[in-house]
């Protein structure tokens, strides 16, 4: 009896959580008619669409065809006319942890963005696989403005062209801006006898192979590959998990360079060492100091800009109201916030951010394929 | 002199105050329920601090760390579900007393040894900081992997009857750590076609199944208890004896595993619970009477004594050279560096007020956790008095939301609920979880790191060997590993003699 009535306990705790998670996970945009379009839950998308029908907006519409054909959506959309997005939460998945890079540029936009548009603009968090388990959940999404998210060309590029495991392709999302730029720096290990250019190189010439570059994650293997070929050496890239253990291993000498994120410049400073340059094609606004490599003479350009993105066939109108929300924050709040966490406020928007992602995957597919 | 008046009056404005008692209780509640922790906690409060003063949002966070260290205990004591994975040695001594009805005096033990060693790790971090960060970056990746190594050794503490199966437990646990995409190739391995596991086995989700899921499901189907149902009685005591006993008569192990978990705290990328894990092999080691793992007040201590040092050790790299310690206190850096504050020298003097408010702080904290932890004691315990089958449903549902809730993501729900039918099949065939949870923690560490110095060796066309002789933290790393491998025999053959010798004194007496 008792442990028949324990049975029955789990098989309740287990419900229970199974009709919370359901609710968290697929049924966050319901109430808003919008609905999660994976495959496995397309039932489950058509039922919130009929549901949003009762709210009688201009969103029902949209969401009938939530779970079947996505073009279709965005011209029902578009025959309204008039937006009257957003009408609830955003949702924004960030593909990285709370407390890095990508989520502190994410949330010092979404902050004043969320001001702007009026309606809670809320983060997600899913760094799950490096983030692709994040993007796929962006890709799935209805392309209705309530599931938006934030990572970087560097990361999307990297599982399109690199990884076997990757499901979605780039055109499975809708670029709306680029928040920041920044690019990656070349760092000598604390003490390192090599302070300039010119010594790096002839060092790494006269020893092919034996310099050993730290990389925060298989991403920067195309900094490195730039590097090696503009400045016609070999050196070997070591593979790390995460910038801080890049640092922590060139703070004690146990690798010769490290090749990291801009945003450790002030704290490798801090530690007096030396920084060789930048692989963008233009200096930094947050560290005017520091040369890039072109100037010197060397064509290594890797730019990160993480954007603002969402599921591919986003109306345009809607695209164009987030575009000119994020135009008004960039005016005050959402450049400040960035400037006091070290980050460049570069707001790339239409076809600036086209053009410049066109050049960019490119590049990229050509390198990592 | 100025700066001494400002920063108390910082301390003791009453917000700060406040700041401190809401982290550490939040904290210390997030931790004690099972499937909740402190690591999703304050990385759900991180945001909320960006708004405010710096040195209140890092102690908001650092009270929560703190708490959360401690927390994890109390469901480990009094339900056999170690909230966190830094608990799971405490719960192997503290549940069996709390079987004995010596819950209460398992709580007490566990509260005084972390804020013992709460303040232990701190002292060393306001006064020790710039000796030993220098220290914490001379571990590069040939240490690191000595050192994981070096950890596995504790399996042999955690066996319980039978070695093979605890070390087939440990072998299970590095297997687990190779699933998903590999950080240095980007090749996927063991995902059997399976998206979900891309990820790979978190540390968390699988804590989560292995140990609540598993327990609540084990108590459900009744394996591995053989009264069954009873309700357990609740022996009371006084704190201040447990606390007399706790400094005098385990002074030397409350030193001892603070030390061990302040260390580990400082070398980065380690954490609370390989540090809780060294210092109950060690202390374990020491046993002399064979009552490790039937409810020794030690484990508890030792434990809880070095998982709550080792706070304090991890802020100590992340201060002064901004290299987190451990996974939470990379979040905590996020707090550090949305102010614009850059850590290293110039942090203690451009904004001594800021890093001086905060480690002063700290230790404000730790009296907090303290006194909640004996307050909370009466009120903790009463869940005893609760029917399991009132519990179940519950930590069910704490659980999977605290896995979903890691990445906001199913994929971790179904990695907890298969690692709960793992527990549930490693209780059927009696073989011990806790080393499937070491061999997880280590797995990653003693890979990635052994590739890293691999490719470095032989980029410079090295032999493996000679580069390790050629650091002498090598060598004396690889001497601890044997001298643990050589105490840990004899600490099994000690147990096996105190066995038989008890066996035969029990057939006497009934003879």
């Amino acid at each position: 009896m008792n442990t028949w009535k324990r049975q029955m306990a789990v098989v309740f705790g287990v419900a229970l959580s199974a009709s919370l998670l359901w609710g968290c996970s697929g049924g966050g945009g319901s109430d808003k008619g919008a609905g999660s379009a994976g495959g496995k839950e397309s039932q489950k998308a058509e039922a919130s669409a009929e549901g949003s029908q009762g709210q009688g907006s201009g969103q029902g519409e949209n969401s009938q065809t939530a779970g079947s054909v996505q073009k279709e959506s965005s011209q029902a959309a578009g025959g309204t006319g008039e937006i009257s997005w957003p009408e609830g939460d955003i949702q924004c998945i960030v593909t990285a942890g709370a407390g890095g890079g990508t989520d502190a540029v994410a949330r010092a936009v979404t902050t004043p963005l969320e001001k702007e548009l009026g309606k809670p603009v809320v983060v997600i968090n899913n760094g799950s696989a490096g983030g692709m388990v994040g993007m796929e959940e962006i890709a799935a999404a209805a392309p209705d403005g309530y599931t938006l998210g934030v990572f970087s060309n560097t990361d999307v590029a990297n599982f399109v062209y690199g990884s076997d495991g990757c499901e979605f392709v780039l055109e499975d999302f809708t670029y709306i801006a680029g928040l920041n730029s920044t690019g990656d720096v070349l760092v000598m290990k604390k003490g390192s006898p090599y302070q300039t250019i010119d010594g790096f190189i002839a060092y790494a010439r006269e020893n092919p192979g034996a310099v050993t570059v730290a990389l925060p994650s298989t991403i920067q293997n195309l900094s490195l590959s730039l590097m090696n070929q503009a400045m016609g050496i070999e050196t070997t890239g070591v593979v790390y998990e995460g910038g801080n253990k890049v640092f922590a291993d060139l703070v004690g000498g146990h690798i010769d360079a490290g090749i990291l994120s801009a945003k450790f410049i002030a704290q490798a400073d801090e530690q007096g060492m030396t920084i060789l340059g930048l692989m963008l094609d233009e200096r930094l606004e947050t560290f005017p100091d520091i040369p890039t490599f072109q100037e010197q003479g060397y064509d290594i350009s890797n730019p990160a800009v993480r954007m603002l993105v969402g599921p591919k066939d986003i109306p345009q109108e809607l695209v164009s109201k987030i575009e000119d929300a994020l135009k008004v924050c960039y005016e005050g709040d959402a450049r400040e916030g960035l400037l006091t966490i070290g980050e460049s406020p570069v707001l790339r928007t239409g076809e600036e951010l086209d053009t410049f992602l066109q050049d960019d995957f490119a590049m990229r597919e050509e390198l990592l394929k | 002199m100025s700066l001494i008046v400002e920063v108390l009056t910082q301390l003791f404005h009453w917000q700060t105050l406040l700041v401190c008692f809401a982290g550490t209780a939040v904290g210390t509640v997030l931790g004690a329920i099972p499937g909740m922790n402190g690591g999703i906690g304050i990385a759900i409060m991180l945001p909320f601090t960006y708004s405010m003063e710096p040195a209140r949002g890092l102690l908001f966070l650092g009270g929560m760390y703190l708490g959360s260290s401690y927390g994890g205990s109390i469901s480990g004591i009094l339900i056999n579900c170690p909230g966190t994975a830094e608990s799971a040695c405490t719960t192997i001594e503290g549940y069996p007393m709390t079987r004995r009805g010596e819950g209460k005096r398992a709580l007490y033990y566990s509260v005084t040894a972390s804020a013992v060693g709460s303040v232990i790790g701190l002292l060393v971090l306001l006064l020790f900081t710039p000796v030993l960060s220098n220290i914490s970056v001379r571990f590069g990746p040939p240490e690191m992997m000595l050192l994981a190594i070096c950890g596995l050794t504790i399996v042999g503490s955690l066996t319980g009857k039978h070695v093979a199966k605890g070390l087939l437990a440990g072998l299970i646990g590095l297997f687990m750590a190779m699933i998903g995409i590999d950080d240095a190739t980007g090749a996927v391995r063991f995902t059997f076609g399976y998206k979900g596991l891309r990820g790979g086995v978190e540390l968390i989700p699988a804590v989560i199944g292995l140990f609540a899921i598993a327990e609540m499901v084990k108590q459900g189907m009744g394996i591995g208890q053989e009264e069954n149902g009873e309700i357990l009685t609740l022996k009371d005591c006084r704190c201040v004896d447990v606390l007399k006993e706790t400094l005098i008569r385990y002074r030397k192990v409350v030193m001892k595993s603070s030390l061990i978990g302040t260390f580990i705290g400082i070398l980065p990328g380690t954490g609370g619970a390989i540090a809780s894990f060294l210092a109950y092999g060690e202390a374990k080691g020491k046993d002399e009477e064979g009552t490790f793992g039937k409810g020794n007040p030690a484990g508890i201590i030792a434990s809880e004594a070095a998982n709550n040092a080792a706070v304090g050790g991890s802020l100590v790299p992340m201060l002064s050279l901004g290299i987190p310690g451990s996974a939470t206190s990379a979040i905590m850096f996020g707090a550090l560096t949305i102010h614009g504050l850059v850590p290293g020298q110039r942090l203690f003097v451009d904004h001594a007020d800021i890093a001086y408010t905060f480690m002063l702080g700290m230790f404000v904290t730790a009296i907090f956790m303290l006194l909640i932890g004996i307050a909370g004691i009466p009120v903790f315990a009463t869940v005893l008095k609760l029917n399991v089958s009132q519990i179940m449903p519950i930590v069910i549902l704490c659980s999977l939301v605290g896995a979903y809730s890691v990445n906001n993501s199913m994929n971790d729900v179904v990695v907890a609920v298969g690692c709960g039918v793992l527990g549930v099949a490693l209780a059927k065939l009696e073989m011990p979880s806790t080393p499937v949870v070491l061999g997880l923690i280590l797995g990653g560490l003693i890979e990635s790191n052994f590739i890293r110095t691999w490719t470095i060796v032989s980029s410079r066309g090295e032999n493996l060997l000679w580069y390790m002789v050629k650091r002498p933290l090598c060598i004396g790393i690889f001497l601890l590993t044997v001298y643990l491998i050589y105490a840990n025999i004899r600490a099994m053959k000690r147990g096996r003699e105190i066995q038989n010798s008890t066996n035969i004194r029990v057939e006497e007496q009934e003879g």
